[in-house]
């Protein structure tokens, strides 16, 4: 018996041993064998046999990109090793390789409002101006506060530090069968839209009146939009002053929260955009706002209210229109030319075209303006983003600072209290100062 | 009552009691297995009824054909067992040193290794990996997962050794055999199930380890836990593929341990019988 | 050269693995410790100016940090009394001979071999009080609905420990299960003789001959549980406001999401310290209990 078991010890390790040294193996003469395929002149191959290392996101932009790759590499004879990872995951992956001098990363795809301001500060990207500037690129084509998002707030060198993909605006999502039923019309401002949530809030027959982000870090995007509607912002950009205490921002938290405890779910306030899907996308609330790139996840064709899916423009009529992803070079790369390359061909207006085609938002307006790119879109939730992207006042949805985390933790705190129906003036006074104590850290930080 | 039923009833209530602790464990794992048969919508959604769907296997054949979810399972197969292999062939021998020589000083620092939070050395790791060339390479999980590995084998294998009667061993020396010889032909095979719990507790964790894979493992060497995370992405959650994908990376590790749970209990009555 | 690797056992046989270890971990140790005292914000072009002990001091003064410290060990005590009294009962009741022994056995090992991300993800749906399985449960058995994990009280603390204690467990349970294999017979057989009770039977017996695998099971899960990672980053992420956030969390965030690697150095510079503390206080505990026969 104890014989067997040595023996199966001894072949494991036999067997991982040899494992080692297959699959190591093809990896040196992969390029070789693969370079005699491309069979196109060298001149117009100039980085033929370069590998190019891309990471990118998982999102639909990906899924999308990921079937053509194959197409690149056919054009230019660049291979690409290919890897994606969720959002929280790829900013780890991504920190550790760039900190680390990101010489064995050539193309990646990050957020501007979220990381790209550090990025530049910590000099992790490369300046991309001249494919800004290409003529065939058609870099004046990208919508110009998505572009201009690429940029180091503040510094007014006309440096792109990379190339919008994907943009997004808040919108109202709302089921028509229970507005029908209760006569209530899609409300217009923020009264009407308290009032008909609560009015559908029927929670004993298992359904809410509203449903949105209540997690702290994460619901601070969602929460901009009400504030804008107020008339408040974060801070203030001329005398880098915090204003997350101002009387239109408090009043803005304490309507978010009521909203929430009073016509809202029980959960609120573990919830990200995923629940908050849940719960929509099965019938249990009757209005919710968040991104209108995610309205697969909410009333998509495959979700139980797809049928009676409405789509309006968010009550407080003042959204914003964000840039939420793009692609950036690393600046330690060694094959920066070759990376521009894949950013000129996967940002390229064709490619673009055929992404907005597949119902994904994409930052060119040449996209946009084109029928047949937005045919799969819902009429509704189309004229809801149209009006959206005319009447959006701000391309930020959380604090244009470099060290955005630590800041939305700290106003997020805020609507945890607010939605806790806690003290909201003592809360965004506390928040304020720990704002304001961030703020002054960034300044001196890109100052010095 | 008299003796006979006392005991009765004492089997009966710990039978309950077993099947009881049993359920509250794996409830949770049921209702993860019964949603990995079921469409999205109905996994989202509890207030349905748990058994109101329509059971469907598209989420395996997603898993296997859309991901490539074999080559992960290899990797992670390989990376885990050579961890646990050679964890085993150098931490066996120091716990038994340690377990016979009261060194004190030697388990201190291999405790301290497990100690240090995991994050800090992920930087470090990944700096000096890439200088060797070892990015994306299996020597460099394979290295960093023996950390996770070797502790816990050093660990459970001490008081297996401390509780080893030590007069075989010392039969066996008198008999002529070097103090090394006896470890290796009389130690080791009375400490068998007490290796195999180790081992397997190392496979485990090396196989489950995701922090040390996401960083440094590349498209070549990814393994399973990181792998998995492709079933959620902006906008969309995959549940029922996430929940299959989950199943299925449980699987190979169940199966192994019910195999290996034999030799666990072999050991008793071998023991039973010798000692 | 047999005779010579006879007298030299102990460093023949220790070696290799302290200095896999050393190598291992001397490196990221050092990089940590000075880095501890510098500003660095991870940045590429920007070397790290040496600070001394700002971090330290910024550290000390945190309310946050200190919170987090509290909750580290209250989290820590909790479960562990948890997991360590559930987990010998378990290994007792599962020594015993009984039908279906290495099917229960095997079950309950799952948790612990469960992937952990896909186990924090199903935790997040199973507790989410509106769609959740568990509300419908509780409801549907006559309880009010909880609100689990999604509160700022200490509810969602205890929600985090009961998972811990749940996937935990049976590694406790097997671990002081592989010591129990281990007892010889012969205490059990002359006790029989002397007519002992079970009751002395185990605490005269089982639980001395045991006492040195428990120990260690405690002392393996008392490390994983101070620098708990994986639960609360799957499930809560440290929220509602910081209700569950541990140092480690806190070390985490202060590394990967606010870039302050100084800062995130001098935590794990602490917790190290903290932790070799526990450590060895337990070992010294070990050394007391420990029964030779």
């Amino acid at each position: 018996m104890k014989k067997f078991v040595s023996m199966m010890l001894c072949l494991v390790m036999v067997l991982s041993l040899a494992a080692c040294g297959a699959k190591e193996e093809p990896a040196p003469s992969a390029p070789a064998a693969s370079a005699p395929a491309a069979s196109a002149p060298a001149a117009e191959q100039p980085y033929a046999g370069t590998t190019i290392r891309v990471i990118l996101a998982g999102h639909d932009w990906t899924t999308a990109v990921k079937d053509r790759l194959g197409e690149f590499t056919e054009q230019t004879g660049i291979e690409i090793e290919f890897e994606s990872y969720p959002e929280d995951q790829l900013s780890t992956k991504l920190n550790v390789e760039l900190a680390s001098g990101g010489q064995y990363i050539d193309v990646f795809m990050c957020r501007p409002l979220q990381e790209v301001q550090q990025f530049i500060q910590n000099g992790y990207l490369a300046d991309v101006s001249d494919l800004m500037a290409d003529a065939e690129f058609q870099g004046d084509d990208f919508i110009t506060a998505a572009a201009d998002s690429y940029k180091q707030s503040g510094a007014n060198d006309g440096i792109y530090y990379g190339v919008p993909l994907v943009t997004e605006r808040q919108v109202l999502y709302y089921r028509k069968d229970l507005l029908e039923a209760k006569g209530i019309a899609v409300p217009t401002n923020l009264d009407e839209f308290k009032a008909a949530a609560a009015a559908l809030h029927d929670p004993a027959n298992g359904v809410v009146g509203f449903v949105g982000r209540g997690l702290a870090n994460a619901a601070v995007t969602q929460f901009s939009a009400y504030m804008y509607g107020f008339g408040g912002d974060f801070f203030d950009f001329t005398t880098g002053t915090a204003t997350i205490n101002s009387p239109e921002a408090v009043e803005a938290f304490q309507y978010y929260g009521d909203l929430l405890r009073e016509s809202g779910p029980d959960g609120a306030l573990n919830m990200h955009w995923q629940q908050a899907a849940a719960i929509y996308s099965t019938g249990g609330a009757a209005f919710c706002t968040d991104a209108d790139a995610i309205w697969q996840s909410f009333c998509g064709p495959e979700t139980d209210v797809a049928d009676v899916a409405g789509f309006a423009v968010s009550p407080h009529n003042s959204t914003w229109s964000v840039c939420s992803w793009g692609l950036g070079v690393s600046e330690g790369s060694e094959n920066k030319e070759a990376a521009k390359e894949f950013v000129k061909w996967a940002a390229s207006v064709d490619m673009t075209k055929y992404i907005q085609g597949k119902g994904i938002s994409t930052a060119r307006n040449s996209a946009w303006a084109d029928p047949a790119c937005t045919a799969n879109y819902p009429a509704e939730l189309l004229a809801a983003i149209q009006k959206g992207n005319e009447i959006a006042t701000k391309s930020y949805d959380r604090p244009l600072t470099t060290s955005v985390s630590a800041a939305r933790d700290v106003i997020g705190s805020v609507i945890t209290t607010a939605i806790e129906g806690g003290d909201v003036q003592a809360a965004a006074d506390k928040a304020n100062a720990e704002f304001q104590a961030i703020l002054d850290a960034d300044a001196a930080a890109a100052a010095g | 009552m008299d003796k006979k039923t006392k005991e009765k009833v004492s089997n009966v209530g710990k039978h309950i009691l077993i099947y009881a602790v049993m359920f509250f464990t794996i409830a949770p794992l049921l209702w993860m297995l019964l949603a990995s048969f079921q469409p999205n919508q109905s996994i989202i959604n509890a207030n349905k009824g748990l058994f109101d769907f329509v059971p469907t296997v598209e989420n395996f054949v997603s898993v296997i054909t859309e991901y490539d979810f074999l080559d992960y399972t290899w990797n992670s197969f390989v990376v885990a067992a050579a961890a646990t292999v050679f964890s085993l062939i150098i931490g066996v021998p120091c716990a038994y040193v340690v377990a016979r020589y009261k060194m004190r000083k030697a388990s201190v620092v291999v405790l301290l290794v497990r100690m240090i939070p995991g994050i800090s050395f992920l930087l470090p790791w990944f700096s000096i990996f890439s200088k060797l060339g070892l990015r994306d390479s299996y020597t460099a999980l394979i290295l960093s997962h023996m950390l996770v590995a070797l502790p816990y084998i050093v660990w459970t294998m001490i008081p297996n050794f401390e509780n080893l009667p030590r007069e075989l061993e010392e039969a066996a020396w008198i008999d002529g055999s070097t103090q090394i010889g006896a470890f290796f032909r009389v130690t080791l095979r009375l400490a068998t199930p007490g290796m195999v719990t180790a081992a397997l507790l190392a496979f485990i964790f090396s196989w489950n380890n995701f922090m040390f894979s996401l960083i440094l493992a590349g498209s070549k060497t990814q393994t399973l836990p990181v792998a998995i995370f492709n079933f959620v992405s902006y906008a969309y959650v995959d549940w029922g593929g996430l929940m299959a994908a989950a199943v299925m990376i449980t699987l190979p590790i169940m199966i192994l341990s019910m195999c290996l749970q034999k030799y666990i209990v072999s050991g008793l009555t071998a023991g039973a019988v010798k000692g | 050269m047999k005779k010579w690797l006879d007298k030299h056992i102990k460093i023949v046989f220790a070696l290799p693995t302290l200095i896999f270890l050393m190598v291992m971990v001397i490196a990221p140790l050092l990089y940590n410790f000075g880095m501890s005292f510098t500003n660095w914000t991870m940045s590429a072009k920007k070397a790290p100016d040496f600070i001394a002990l700002a971090n330290y001091i910024e550290v000390f003064k945190e309310p946050r940090f200190a919170a987090a410290v509290g909750r580290t060990v209250v989290y820590s005590f909790i479960a562990i009394a948890l997991e360590g009294i559930l987990g010998v009962a378990l290994a007792i009741l599962i020594n015993r001979k009984f039908r279906g022994r290495r099917i229960v056995q095997a079950l309950m090992l799952l948790p612990v071999v469960a992937t952990p991300v896909a186990l924090g993800m199903a935790w997040k749906l199973i507790l989410e009080p509106s769609i959740g399985v568990a509300n419908v449960m509780l409801t549907g058995m006559g309880f009010a609905a909880r609100k689990f994990i999604a509160t700022t009280s200490f509810e969602s603390m205890l929600c985090l420990i009961l998972i811990d204690v749940w996937e935990w467990t049976p590694l406790v349970m097997l671990m002081v299960y592989a010591g129990l294999v281990t007892i010889p017979q012969d205490p059990y057989e002359s006790a029989l003789i002397d007519g002992a009770s079970r009751w002395q039977t185990l605490t005269k017996i089982t639980l001395p001959l045991a006492s040195s695998s428990i120990l260690i099971a405690v002392l393996m899960r008392l490390i994983d549980l101070v620098k708990n990672f994986d639960i609360i980053y799957a499930t809560t992420q440290g929220g509602p406001n910081f209700a569950t956030e541990n140092i480690n969390i806190y070390g985490y965030l202060n590394m990967f999401s606010y870039y302050e690697f100084g800062k995130a150095s001098a935590i794990s510079v602490l917790f190290f310290i903290v932790v070799m503390a526990i450590g060895c206080g337990f070992l010294y505990i070990k050394s007391k209990v420990e029964v030779d026969y």
